[in-house]
């Protein structure tokens, strides 16, 4: 059998690909001194967010089929619960994508020696025509602002939860 | 945006890898984010095919390091020839690794996706005659690599 060359999009590049063309998103990656086996089941374990993201109140799975899973999430805005919003996921090993209408959310990892590359994005998925793209323009720019402050502040808490930082 | 992604993805991967070789998971990448870039523009499956292959073949082409053109022998055009047995067993990626990327470009089109000359003239930006020869030549070397 020939076999012509070809090439599979790994989870992280993936994920940079839909960095770049999401407007409204940001990305950021960093080496996580662990090995991927423990980065990955314990970023994998969604109930367990709410230990590294204190946006969150709440995640709960309810309902899973293979890789697609569909889960609750409770945002916390100023100590309140807020109302659970469904979010659909595809999760396997190395990827994770999270979405709801207004939101998403994407992890990605690769073993990267003894330590784990670590790839996380979030934020307003915008996309449409260049006309709509352009209005939505300052509410991309707000959702990328914040995300940059945002993101680096999960990654410390998955690092916390693994005991790697204090 | 995803699901479209894990659709058009293996596709372009399958043009990246066999143009670009090892420049293929870059070339890909720079694909992916021109075609989704463009995706409000792009109505139906046909049309994101043909867009999605136009733009893997100019970023592997372009990735592999060459944009040049092959100009048309008139000597070569005669030669209608035969399709080379891509049915053995061997390494298509060494073989492939010893054409220019331009005859890479029109092996994978013709072999991989199944263009004839007229589509594949519009894919590369080239007059049907250019492709015709770059076809020949492809094969010819192809055919001389893989025997020897």
């Amino acid at each position: 059998m020939t076999e012509w060359p070809t090439v599979e999009l790994r989870p992280l590049d993936r994920l940079r690909v839909m960095a770049r063309v999401l407007p409204g998103v940001w990305m950021e990656e960093r080496v996580i001194d662990a090995p991927f086996d423990d980065v990955w089941a314990f970023v994998s374990d969604l109930e367990r967010a709410p230990e590294f993201d204190t946006d969150l109140h709440s995640v709960k799975v309810v309902s899973q089929e293979a890789d697609r899973l569909k889960i609750k999430v409770r945002a916390d805005v100023f100590g309140l619960a807020m109302p659970p919003t469904p979010v659909a996921v595809e999760l396997r090993e190395g990827w994770c994508w999270m979405r709801s209408p207004l939101y998403v959310v994407g992890m990605a990892a690769a073993p990267e020696g003894d330590r784990t590359r670590f790839g996380h994005l979030e934020g307003v998925p915008l996309h449409g025509s260049p006309s709509v793209q352009a209005l939505q323009r300052p509410i991309a720019w707000v959702s990328r602002l914040r995300h940059r402050r945002h993101i680096p502040h999960d990654i410390d808490g998955i690092e916390r939860s693994l005991g790697l930082r204090a | 945006m995803n699901e479209l992604l894990t659709e058009i993805a293996p596709y372009v991967g399958r043009i990246c890898g066999a143009v670009a070789l090892d420049s293929g998971d870059d070339a890909a990448q720079e694909a992916l984010v021109a075609i989704f870039r463009n995706l409000p523009s792009l109505r139906d499956a046909v049309a994101l095919r043909a867009w999605a292959r136009r733009i893997a073949v100019r970023e592997a082409l372009r990735a592999a390091g060459s944009r040049r053109s092959v100009p048309v022998d008139p000597t070569t055009l005669e030669a209608a020839i035969s399709e080379p047995d891509l049915s053995g067993d061997v390494d298509v990626r060494t073989v492939l690794a010893s054409l220019d990327p331009v005859h890479r470009a029109v092996l994978v089109l013709r072999h991989l996706d199944g263009l004839d000359e007229r589509e594949m003239a519009s894919v590369l930006d080239v007059a049907p005659g250019t492709v015709k020869s770059r076809l020949h030549r492809a094969r010819t070397a192809f055919r001389a690599r893989w025997s020897a």
